[in-house]
């Protein structure tokens, strides 16, 4: 009986019968990945289907399928050898695929120009905690088709009974600021509105908070400032000066320590130590017309149309050993990071650029100030003269006298607090995706913090009296090697913007090992070094900034057996039709 | 009366063929061999002036005025785009929606240009663009924007500004338009051309020629480094004005009349039969002459897009049905690979909106590289062979329509079918594996996933479970012919459904649009096609029955 079923369960998994059902079963579920894809993306596919355990196990029941059928024929005759070698053939290309998927390895590089790197960035998602100095733990997370929910949180337990948990997940995040007049300081904030027959445009101003007090609305620069004193209220309404450090604005400079403003004019190349904080800093360049020429940033003009400065931060870190940032602002783009593309070495500086275009330009501004009695007030100036002052009131629609334009105050709040939040973003095509993003709380014994986590960022939190920090990304892998980037450059097809070629030249550098390696790496031109594979994937190039190439780096140490079972198959096949007659047999 | 109509017909597509070539001096011979920068490649004025003739008016001859009338009084002058009616709008919801007659086909650039809907339309889409967003799916924007790229192409040729015939100075590669006038390189240049063009107008042909001739020179003395061998403009101006895929299906054609036809006529049965093997043989020449020529005019293999596949896998199902013949003898295999060739190369011929005929120059992904073009030819080449089973399993579905009790023929037919299946599933394996040897060279990756790869594999799977089961005698003779229809579903997909219905993945240098409605009626009205007969053949009571 029982030698029986052993029997049968052999002579089943051996059939030709379940053969065609497997072979017919993976045709249907490939197809159906493919409009997965379609319909999706790659990633989905993969995860459903190509990376499940259910397609794994397929594949394996195929395998067993196709060792079997071998083995069932065995005492094996000669002419039975193209048989054998097509199906041993497939044997070994499906467990050399399954090596490929245990221990290969898929990931990317980024890296810009100038820049050195040494991690790969894989396609997993991560969080990484570290509490109160301790070690950086990961936690692996994937979201994306089991997104966590209230009830069934996502949860990580931290040495001392503190705990973060994961509530919620949006795959495409797009940030949105939640102002409310429930601050608990002094923070006056207001809603300038815009209005004309032809478009409205409106946004938020804050008195207080360096690069949120000007905004460019329709044709207006708008401006929103603090006055201390009498005296500068009258400065306001009745102008006739300069505002702000200078001709050429300052630079305001946040750091973790205390804040502290620079004014540009008469400053630059001169190393300043700031005074109380441990902070030297260098402007080493103003570029009134900053723009991008080839790979670097140049000077167009003298007229302020994108002003920027260059500038170094130097200190001395608990070690004693000297350490450099240098960081760029732009005074139009505030929201843009400052330190892109450039050296980390840990300040945590923020910076920002206040820069007023001065009064002989013609730009078109609109004014306010807070007074010490909480009264708004405004002023319309045309970089000239004064065209009119007033009070500005709550709801009034004021005409500016240019075209139909008229402004409006919307809302005004003194003890204004930014929340940022995020909501779910549509998918927009041919750009790259909104990042995702995740709702944390951490909680400690004590208090307990909820707040959003965009991927890619990372938030210190201070519980209970202790130092949390964690942060969201994607998890890497560090080479043994790094890899340099000198310079990139994209060929186009002659007359056309056609992108024809893409090339990265690098170094290698290897610690250890001798070697200082120059090569290239473009289409069909991979560069193969310690079992990795690099090849040319894509790039990202931002005006102001080095380009960035991104690199395919893959690990695939199933490829021999791979190529030695796809040369057995072909052999095997070529042997059994043309070298056997293999003619359609009724039956077996 | 039967053998008239054949011989008339045979006649008729000689003719059509244009195989005698009248020896009449021809006027435009100079300007034809002009070099033209155009979408990345140097090629002569002479295809520069085809394309842009048929895509602006849709055709090659316009009431009565050939393609080089067409585009000569176009660079005359910029009235042309006031005033002639040429810029074809055919889309009838389209025209009513730009409130254009019904009745007429072409209209002034001029008129389309200034008319307030299509303005409006082309605005919104600008906007949409800008905004990083997607079209609606709605004929009005897909129209909308074919009729700007028309609109855009005549412009720029009344104004020259589209005319990029003038070399480049040394160190660059772009070509300079015969529209910058204002650059005193070019003016001299201009003013020839504008001599040329005025005793062109007035049917002055030797003064037209020779100062044709003499502005040539003179673009040439320009750099003459970088300018095109006048042979290699010739060459191409032969490929044009040859068509030798025209030739090589009117001669499948007409084998396929003559092999029909052939015992009928019982007295001249063999001779006759003889001559519709030697238009065969004839037609495989020219195939093969014209896609050499496409390879070298290129510069690679004709690889990159879907028209080139479309030629390959015809040329490549003669191949084999050749093959067979010449083993097997027997004229089934010439009737089915002549058919589905003379359906693929008249498709191929005729939808140049579907299957792009140009040369373009290759995406980067595919430039230079042996292992691509050995794996896309493998793997085309495997299409073919499935593409003649497929023709062979439809004289199978005839013939078992004929006698559903099965016959001799069909004996031989299924075997046919059978190999033709087997030698698909060699290529498509060994395509599809050479496939992963150049992803993992170029891409370092053997396997990815990608959805022609998988398309590619689902194919194979197809035929594998095809052979499977027929080893097993679950598909009988009747199983088999059925199964080389449904099988090459999978082959339909890999080929035209990746790259035009699925429209994602690795693979998207080879994408295009257009054509999926007919498709899928043709591929349900031959599916209808298969289950009449196979009713038939089941009243009869031999789909049960088992294998001979």
């Amino acid at each position: 009986m029982q030698q029986n079923f052993w029997q049968k369960l052999f002579d089943f998994l051996a059939s030709i019968k379940l053969a065609v059902i497997v072979i017919l079963g993976l045709a249907v579920i490939l197809a159906i990945a493919t409009f997965i894809e379609a319909q999706y993306d790659s990633k989905t596919a993969r995860y459903l289907v190509y990376g499940s355990p259910f397609f794994i196990a397929i594949l394996g029941l195929l395998g067993v399928n196709v060792t079997f059928s071998a083995l069932k024929r065995f005492p094996w005759k000669k002419d039975q050898l193209g048989f054998l070698m097509t199906h041993a053939g497939i044997v070994v290309i499906l467990t050399g695929s399954f090596i490929s998927h245990i221990w290969g390895i898929d990931g990317s590089m980024a890296i810009a120009e100038g820049d050195a790197s040494n991690l790969v960035i894989m396609d997993r998602q991560m969080l990484f905690v570290e509490f109160d100095g301790g070690a950086i733990e990961t936690f692996p997370v994937e979201f994306r088709w089991s997104p966590p929910k209230p009830g069934h949180e996502f949860t990580k337990v931290l040495p001392d009974n503190f705990r973060i948990a994961v509530d919620s997940y949006l795959h495409r995040a797009a940030a949105h600021e939640n102002i409310t007049n429930t601050g608990d300081t002094e923070n006056p904030a207001i809603k300038v509105a815009l209005l004309s027959s032809k478009a409205n445009a409106d946004g938020w101003l804050f008195a207080d908070e360096a690069g949120r007090n000007l905004l460019s609305l329709g044709p207006l620069r708008v401006r929103f400032e603090r006055a201390a004193n009498l005296q500068q209220l009258n400065r306001f309404l009745h102008p006739g000066e300069t505002v702000g450090g200078g001709e050429l604005g300052q630079l305001h400079l946040k750091f973790p320590e205390g804040e502290r403003k620079i004014d540009v004019s008469g400053n630059i190349d001169l190393p300043i130590k700031l005074p109380d904080l441990p902070y030297t800093v260098t402007i080493t360049r103003y570029l009134p017309y900053a723009a991008v020429d080839g790979k670097k940033l140049v000077n167009k003009s003298k007229e302020p149309v994108n002003p920027c400065v260059e500038l170094t931060v130097k200190w001395r870190n608990k070690q004693g050993n000297e350490e450099e940032e240098k960081h760029i602002v732009f005074a139009r783009f505030p929201e843009f990071p400052t330190l892109f593309g450039k050296q980390n070495a840990g300040s945590n500086l923020k910076v920002y650029y206040e820069f007023i275009p001065p009064a002989a330009s013609n730009g078109k501004q609109l004014l306010f100030i807070i007074d010490f009695k909480n009264q708004l007030h405004y002023r319309l100036w045309d970089g000239k003269k004064k065209i009119q002052t007033g009070e500005a009131k709550l709801g009034n629609e004021v005409e500016t006298g240019w075209m139909d334009l008229k402004f409006s105050i919307k809302e005004f709040y003194q003890k204004a607090k930014s929340k940022l939040e995020y909501l779910p973003a549509p998918k927009r095509k041919g750009m790259t995706e909104q990042p995702p993003a995740i709702h944390l709380i951490a909680e400690g014994e004590k208090e307990k913090i909820g707040f959003w986590l965009l991927h890619g960022e990372s938030q210190t939190l201070n519980l209970d009296g202790k130092k949390v920090s964690i942060a969201y990304g994607n998890a890497t892998i560090p080479l043994p090697f790094t890899i340099q980037l000198e310079k990139f450059t994209v060929g186009r097809d002659p007359g056309t913007n056609n992108p024809a070629s893409f090339t990265s030249n690098v170094i290698l550098d290897q610690s250890g090992v001798f070697l200082h390696k120059k090569t290239s790496i473009y289409m069909n031109n991979p560069l193969k070094w310690g079992g990795y594979t690099f090849y040319q994937s894509s790039y990202q190039e931002i005006p102001g900034q080095p380009t960035v190439s991104i690199l395919s780096v893959g690990k695939d140490p199933g490829r021999s057996v791979k190529y030695a079972g796809s040369i057995l198959l072909i052999a095997g096949i070529i042997i059994m039709y043309f070298f056997k007659k293999f003619l359609p047999k009724t039956n077996v | 009366m039967r053998n008239f109509i054949i011989v008339s017909l045979v006649a008729w597509l000689l003719c059509s063929g244009n195989f005698v070539h009248a020896a009449s001096e021809n006027i435009y011979e100079n300007i034809s061999v002009l070099t033209i920068q155009d979408e990345g490649r140097l090629k002569p004025l002479d295809t520069f002036a085809r394309e842009n003739v048929l895509l602006i008016t849709g055709k090659s001859l316009l009431s009565g005025r050939s393609y080089w009338e067409l585009f000569l009084s176009w660079l005359g002058s910029a009235n042309a785009f006031e005033k002639d009616n040429v810029v074809r709008v055919t889309h009838i919801e389209y025209k009513k929606l730009l409130g254009l007659p019904d009745n007429q086909q072409h209209f002034t650039g001029r008129s389309l240009l200034d008319n307030p809907k299509f303005k409006e339309l082309y605005e919104e889409i600008r906007r949409l663009r800008l905004a990083n967003q997607e079209l609606p799916q709605d004929f009005k924007y897909h129209e909308t924007e074919q009729l700007a790229v028309k609109l855009e192409h005549l412009y720029g040729i009344t104004t020259r500004t589209a005319i990029t015939v003038v070399p480049p100075v040394p160190g660059e590669n772009v070509w300079r338009s015969l529209g910058d006038i204002e650059n005193p390189e070019i003016l001299p240049i201009h003013e020839k051309f504008k001599v040329m063009i005025s005793a062109y107008e007035k049917g002055d042909s030797p003064n037209f020629s020779s100062f044709t001739k003499d502005l040539h020179s003179s673009l040439v003395s320009m750099n003459s480094s970088v300018y095109p061998s006048l042979n290699s403009m010739k060459q191409e101006v032969f490929y044009n004005t040859f068509k030798p895929f025209k030739k090589s299906w009117i001669l499948y054609l007409i084998t396929l009349l003559v092999v029909w036809t052939a015992p009928v006529l019982k007295k001249n049965g063999k001779w006759l039969f003889a001559l519709g093997i030697l238009s065969y043989v004839a037609g495989f020449v020219i195939h093969t002459y014209g896609f050499i020529l496409r390879c070298i005019i290129a510069g690679r293999a004709p690889v990159a897009n879907m028209y080139e596949s479309v030629i390959w896998v015809a040329w490549g199902a003669v191949l084999l049905s050749l093959i067979f013949f010449a083993i097997y003898k027997n004229r089934a295999l010439i009737t089915s690979a002549s058919v589905m060739s003379v359906i693929a190369l008249i498709l191929a011929d005729n939808l140049p909106s579907v299957l792009n005929p140009s040369i373009m120059p290759l995406a980067p992904v595919l430039r230079s590289n042996f292992w691509l073009t050995t794996h896309v030819l493998t793997i085309t080449l495997s299409y073919a062979a499935f593409m003649l089973s497929l023709g062979i399993g439809h004289l199978a579905l005839i013939a078992w329509w004929r006698s559903p009790q099965g016959s001799k023929i069909i004996e031989e037919l299924t075997q046919f079918i059978y190999k033709g299946m087997q030698v698909g599933v060699l290529l498509l394996a060994a395509g599809t594996i050479l496939g992963g040897v150049w992803a993992d060279y170029s891409w370092g990756r053997f396997w990815g996933w990608d959805p022609k790869e998988v398309w590619a594999l689902i194919a194979l799977l197809g035929y594998l479970a095809i052979l499977h089961g027929r080893h097993i005698g679950w598909l009988t003779n009747f199983g088999l012919a059925v199964s080389s229809v449904v099988g090459f579903l999978g082959v339909l997909m890999a080929w035209y459904g990746v790259n035009y219905v699925l429209g994602v993945g690795l693979h998207s240098y080879g994408f295009g649009g257009g054509g999926t409605a007919h498709v899928a009626l043709f591929t349900a009205l031959d599916l209808l096609f298969v289950g009449i007969v196979a009713l038939r053949v089941k009243r009869s009571g031999k789909l049960n029955t088992s294998v001979n």
